[in-house]
């Protein structure tokens, strides 16, 4: 008898755990939001702050550096630095990720991000400046991946750009000879 | 319409892909229309060298018009590196002439704006000023 009901006992804690087992698993993360709104709210932002940090303006006056001047300047970019690394790791979140190239990509710009935050950690504009194109190109090989409109080939077709003037083609035709 | 606009714009093209939609916005055909050619003629007065896209600003004259400021949107400074141009070969005063698609809204307060596919020097050097990934026409002006 305590035989019999050991064995119901077991059986009935195998279905319970099989039945235990069929139930969604609670997941850690929330990803309704779609990707798109951690590109608007988070990369987009964080991309630009960093990317106004640096680079120069050159006029007839001269040329003015976009360093930033005060702690404040220099937060802004440090946060927009942050933004962008993390966000990487947010495009990795289960449900997110695509394929083994989103992986890449993903990493690289966190890879991306936090090279940006030592750049302006350093306050060293010239890294910041190339850091951000390295970025943009990361943000680049996604897209044309990724959005169909941006794929090679996709591009639209536009109306013929208006033919040089006479005198400029003259020009360019000069040039050429010059360099034979 | 501002660059971080354009920038989300390219966003939003994402999630359409990702949502399979046919219709999909791109970066270029959210800000620039490539139906509106243009050239310009004038002098450089500012150039911004910033990420992710240099802008070339230059003054217009037309014969018989008002001067027009233009800013014009190129690839990224190190795209024009590579391809020529930098800050000797378009200092301000410049003479320039380049070619491009005009913005969509076709405003020009405070400036016209336009996107740059090429441009010419003084001295008659031609130059590729634009940049991939962007939607930007593929052709048109390769027959040029």
């Amino acid at each position: 008898m305590r035989r019999d009901a050991s064995v119901w006992a077991s059986g009935l804690a195998a279905v319970l755990l099989l039945t235990s087992c069929e139930k969604p698993k609670p997941t850690l993360y929330d990803t309704s939001l779609p990707v798109l709104e951690v590109m608007v709210h988070m990369i987009d932002p964080g991309a630009w702050a960093f990317w106004g940090a640096s680079g120069e303006v050159t006029d007839e006056a001269g040329s003015k550096s976009l360093r930033p001047t005060t702690e404040e300047g220099w937060l802004a970019a440090e946060n927009g630095a942050v933004q962008v690394a993390e966000a990487g790791n947010l495009l990795l979140l289960p449900g997110r990720v695509r394929d083994e190239e989103w992986i890449r990509l993903s990493k690289k710009l966190t890879q991306d991000g936090l090279a940006a935050k030592a750049a302006v950690e350093a306050k060293d504009s010239a890294k910041m400046y190339a850091v951000g194109a390295e970025m943009f190109q990361t943000c680049i090989a996604c897209h044309t991946k990724y959005v169909p409109a941006l794929q090679p080939g996709a591009e639209p077709v536009g109306a013929p750009l208006p033919d040089w003037p006479a005198d400029v083609k003259l020009k360019q035709e000069q040039f050429l000879e010059g360099k034979k | 319409m501002t660059r971080g606009l354009k920038f989300a714009s390219v966003v939003l093209a994402f999630a359409l892909g990702v949502s399979g939609q046919a219709e999909a916005h791109h970066a270029f055909a959210a800000e620039f229309d490539s139906n509106s050619p243009v050239l310009l003629r004038g002098k450089v007065t500012r150039v911004e060298w910033i990420n992710p896209h240099a802008w070339v600003h230059l003054m217009v004259q037309t014969p018989g018009k008002p001067d027009q400021e233009w800013m014009v949107e190129g690839g990224t400074p190190n795209t024009l590196f590579r391809a020529g141009i930098n800050k000797a070969s378009l200092r301000p005063g410049t003479s320039i002439i380049v070619r491009g698609y005009q913005s969509k809204d076709h405003l020009c307060t405070p400036q016209c704006r336009a996107n740059g596919r090429d441009l010419t020097l003084e001295n008659g050097q031609k130059l590729f000023m634009g940049s991939s990934g962007t939607g930007a026409p593929k052709d048109g002006s390769e027959k040029n």
